[in-house]
């Protein structure tokens, strides 16, 4: 089956969320299987599905930097996507064609990012459930759902970071401990620039060339149903206070 | 809500907020950065724990899994019902 192709364009939370749902159905109801690539702007904190918004994010430092916030459909932690410092990618398939064990499939579409490290000089590996790290430190983390057999698998790659700012972001419970949840991050946490010379779009190009490696794929754009129907699930859902603070 | 927030094993960390009448949970809400397919199933968890003694709570979890065919990652059912349990002995205790 071929692969459509989005590539890295630039959208705010709400619009990445909303296109994610769309595109499952839309891939549940025929669509070819689609990878796509997306960087945040304005910057955006999401949480995982069972998370809460208030426990775990500064509500009021984000609205005074401009940084949006958002519920994701998937499990997993709070990630700050900063728009300079990320690189997302969505990989959205019916369960046929990559593998209907989830451990399995997390392994294997890991396998995509850590052969495109590789060739921009960064060894990585697998780091069940969600992580893969060099040098023992993350650089990207990954999350997944399933849907009507359609496998809703998203990614980042940390292409710079700043803890300081992710952690101005996200709540901590004891501001004591902040300073050095920090320098725990800073140890526990890297980049791509921590680690090799080459630039943002040199890095998307290396990734997105080792998602296609072996794939017959075309360019693709979205289709204007799934506009129509990200356009209602903006609207229904993800601006919605029910669904961002549902816990 | 008296609540119990653990880092369990394999380093997620989960927050449960549960309250007991007579000994049996009256309201519970379990949040945190774990993984559970199909999502909706967390609900479902809640939801059966609703009247359920401590000793019933890992059984009841183990059981709406299985009928749910749902997979938890990051957490687990005797992590879930330990740290009821500590909720719990700090209501007692208090």
């Amino acid at each position: 089956m071929k692969w459509r192709l989005i590539e890295l364009e630039t959208k705010n939370a709400f619009e990445a969320m909303a296109y994610e749902e769309a595109l499952a159905e839309s891939v549940a109801g025929g669509m070819n299987p689609t990878i796509h690539f997306w960087r945040w702007k304005p910057s955006a904190v999401s949480i995982g599905k069972f998370q809460s918004m208030e426990d775990d994010v500064d509500i009021k430092n984000c609205e005074k930097q401009g940084v949006d916030y958002i519920r994701r459909i998937t499990g997993g932690g709070a990630v700050y996507h900063d728009y300079d410092g990320e690189i997302t990618y969505g990989i959205v398939a019916p369960e046929t064609i990559l593998s209907k064990d989830i451990t399995h499939s997390y392994k294997e579409i890991s396998e995509w990012v850590i052969n495109g490290l590789k060739t921009i000089g960064i060894d990585a590996e697998f780091k069940p459930i969600n992580d893969i790290v060099t040098k023992g430190k993350k650089i990207s983390g990954n999350a997944q759902t399933r849907k009507n057999n359609i496998i809703v698998h998203h990614g980042t790659i940390l292409y710079d970071v700043n803890p300081e700012k992710m952690f101005s972001l996200l709540k901590v419970n004891d501001e004591k401990i902040k300073d050095k949840l920090i320098s725990s991050a800073k140890e526990r946490v890297t980049s791509v620039k921590q680690n090799s010379s080459v630039g943002y779009e040199e890095t998307y190009y290396a990734i997105k060339d080792s998602f296609l490696r072996s794939k017959e794929y075309f360019k693709g754009k979205w289709t204007d149903r799934e506009d129509k129907r990200a356009e209602e699930l903006i609207k229904t859902k993800y601006k919605t206070k029910e669904w961002n603070f549902e816990r | 809500m008296p609540e119990s927030c653990h880092k369990v094993c394999g380093g997620k960390l989960v927050k449960i907020r549960v309250e007991f009448n007579n000994n049996k949970i009256s309201k519970i809400k379990i949040t945190g950065d774990f993984f559970l397919h199909p999502e909706e199933t967390l609900i479902l968890i809640e939801t059966n724990l609703i009247g359920k003694e401590l000793s019933e709570c890992e059984e009841t979890i183990n059981e709406t899994l299985k009928n749910n065919n749902a997979i938890m990652y990051g957490i687990d059912s005797v992590s879930v019902s330990e740290m009821i349990k500590v909720a719990f002995n700090e209501v007692a205790f208090d």
